[in-house]
């Protein structure tokens, strides 16, 4: 599956360098001075990448957890995220790492130990409710295998009751979490569309099916599950998709028992929204009626609110209206 | 310029013997060429002959870009290697090429199988005959690089050598003849690999970029459109291919129009009213 590794030289001693490429014996294995050598230089074709993707295995230097982008919250007073890998194993077409990256190269920063420190004194700062995600730069669980990322987190993130984990995943790839207790300040929020939007846009990643079995299991096992119907897709058909896409989800998971439920329309910022509509000129999604809100492409606000109010209707029967959370800007 | 059907493998080669193989596998004709650099072409691949070193390799491909005309090519600088680590007669490819006299470096992305080893590749001004350092040695793919990538993608620029000399075998005592038949005989893996890479950048081409042209050339035909105007016009028209992908747009409502914001203004309007669908599902 990884056919070329880059390493930074600093890590190249690294005991979860060795590890991981003991995992990829016939790879080969490219040393760099600093991943930006390779990572997201000029003269990249993000698309071309996503054929053979390679992955580069560095050291995170700098700030390690950041304030999360407004709208991210499902409650609380305080959010932040952090990136352990940069990119993602799946090739959604609304994504916006397609527009943010001129690579679409795996980077894994392997000081795992960093991550976990800053995390715990980002968290002693403040009494208030605080947040943290994982899953803005890449998905938290897809290369789970190979990295064992939560299962460190599993013995190292905090376990205060005002400190909270969002794990945000289309991955199914759920094994570390099954194997131990259920962590009360974690989440598992999953995201999930339509199985017709699934299908023509969220390329590689687990079907709808297979999402919505992973997220059973874990409530099934006493974990925190969310969802996340983030981005919303407009198009011909889309009412009925949707309204029978909450109707079957939710024949599978006890909404009573759901964290949050989160939602969106499409929406990229401007500057991303161009490149990725020259990755794929053709892409449908992109002809959609999308507008320049104030720099951020979407759709008019009417249409994008009318969206939001057509979804609060068909999860009303299933969850409470307070742990649904809007998110459109 | 019309887009070729293929894409076109543009070969930036140092020496004339170098060449000679290429010439006849790939069915390349004398092609004009200036300053000491003669191109060949094929109809749709390129091949010139740069002289040896690093400058003149940078110019030869600028000057074949130039001529060539094409921004949707794969570029290859084939050529001969000293090695220590593999045998002479070995093809490789270089997974990363370095420049030794400013240390820069460049990582060429395979995304697509390389039948052929990868080794680091060093670029020096001077012939090498320390094979005690690994990887390999030429001295013409740090000038090629980062020229070729002022017309590609690291994914599409490439360097394929084959080994003429090792410790055991000096670079001294190489011949033309012998650098000919060097070539000729790393001719099969080359041609896989230009091949495949050929077909991988053909199967992310725009294949609806041909259509949109053919609608813009009926357009400008007709009106006249600032700058601004012909910007939302091409937006119109992608959404316009999105939307309706086997269809064309509304010529019987907008060929009476005139006024150039007036025939933006019906095709919009006219857009609004096709559904949008979506794309066909991941295979």
């Amino acid at each position: 599956m990884i056919e070329t590794i880059y390493l930074e030289r600093d890590v190249r001693d690294h005991f979860r360098s060795r590890q991981i490429i003991e995992r990829f014996p016939d790879a080969r294995v490219i040393e760099c001075e600093r991943y930006g050598e390779i990572f997201n230089r000029k003269a990249q074709d993000f698309r071309a990448q996503k054929l053979r993707p390679s992955l580069i295995l560095a050291g995170k230097a700098g700030r390690f957890v950041l304030p999360a982008p407004a709208g991210y919250g499902v409650g609380g007073a305080r959010h932040y995220y952090f990136s352990h890998m940069l990119n993602c194993l799946y090739d959604c077409r609304y994504c916006f790492l397609q527009g943010m990256y001129r690579s679409a190269h795996y980077v894994l920063f392997v000081n795992f130990e960093a991550f976990a420190e800053e995390i715990a004194l980002t968290s002693n700062e403040s009494d208030a409710e605080t947040w943290f995600f994982s899953g803005y730069d890449c998905d938290s669980l897809a290369l789970e295998p190979v990295t064992g990322f939560v299962s460190f987190m599993l013995e190292r993130f905090p376990e205060h009751s005002k400190t909270f984990l969002e794990l945000r995943t289309k991955s199914t790839q759920i094994r570390p979490l099954l194997g131990v207790a259920p962590r009360s300040n974690w989440v598992v929020a999953f995201s999930l569309s339509p199985d017709s939007v699934a299908r023509a846009l969220e390329h590689k990643a687990p079907s709808l099916v297979r999402r919505v079995a992973a997220m059973r299991r874990l409530q099934q096992a006493g974990w925190s599950v969310g969802l996340r119907i983030d981005p919303m897709v407009m198009y011909d058909g889309w009412e009925s998709d949707y309204r029978e896409f909450a109707r079957w989800v939710f024949a599978q998971l006890d909404g009573s028992n759901l964290h949050s439920v989160s939602l969106g329309g499409f929406r990229a910022p401007k500057s991303f929204f161009e490149k990725m509509v020259r990755l794929y000129p053709a892409e449908s999604l992109f002809a959609g009626p999308l507008v320049d809100n104030d720099g951020v492409i979407g759709y008019p606000s009417p249409m994008a609110r009318q969206m939001s109010e057509f979804m609060i209707g068909e999860l009303a029967g299933y969850v409470a209206r307070e742990r649904v959370f809007v998110c459109n800007d | 310029m019309a887009r070729p059907r293929n894409v076109p493998l543009c070969f930036v080669l140092a020496l004339g013997c170098e060449a000679k193989p290429l010439l006849g596998e790939f069915g390349f004709a004398a092609a004009g060429g200036a300053g000491g650099m003669p191109v060949y072409h094929n109809g749709c691949d390129w091949l010139v002959v740069a002289g040896v070193g690093k400058v003149a390799a940078a110019a030869a491909t600028g000057f074949l870009a130039a001529k060539a005309g094409a921004s949707d090519c794969v570029w290859l600088n084939v050529g001969i290697a000293g090695s220590g680590e593999l045998a002479v007669g070995s093809c490789a490819a270089a997974h990363r090429v370095q420049d030794a006299d400013s240390g820069e470096s460049w990582y060429p992305t395979f995304v697509s199988s390389v039948s052929v080893p990868t080794l680091s590749l060093t670029t020096c001004s001077a012939p090498q005959t320390d094979y005690s350092r690994p990887g390999m040695f030429d001295m013409e793919a740090s000038g090629f690089v980062p020229a070729a990538l002022r017309f590609s993608t690291g994914e599409w620029v490439h360097v394929f050598k084959v080994i003429s000399d090792n410790d055991a075998d000096d670079a001294r005592a190489i011949s033309a003849k012998g650098v000919a038949a060097l070539i000729a005989a790393g001719l099969p893996a080359l041609r896989q690999w230009s091949e495949q890479l050929r077909q991988a950048k053909g199967d992310l081409r725009d294949h609806d970029a041909d259509k949109r042209a053919g609608w813009l050339d009926r357009i400008d035909s007709r009106w006249r459109l600032t700058v601004y105007q012909r910007h939302r016009l091409e937006r119109l028209l992608r959404a316009w291919a999105g939307r309706d992908r086997a269809g064309e747009p509304p010529w019987e409502h907008l060929e009476g129009i005139g006024d150039p914001q007036a025939l933006l203004d019906r095709l919009e309007t006219e857009l609004t009213r096709l559904p949008v669908q979506l794309g066909k599902p991941a295979s």
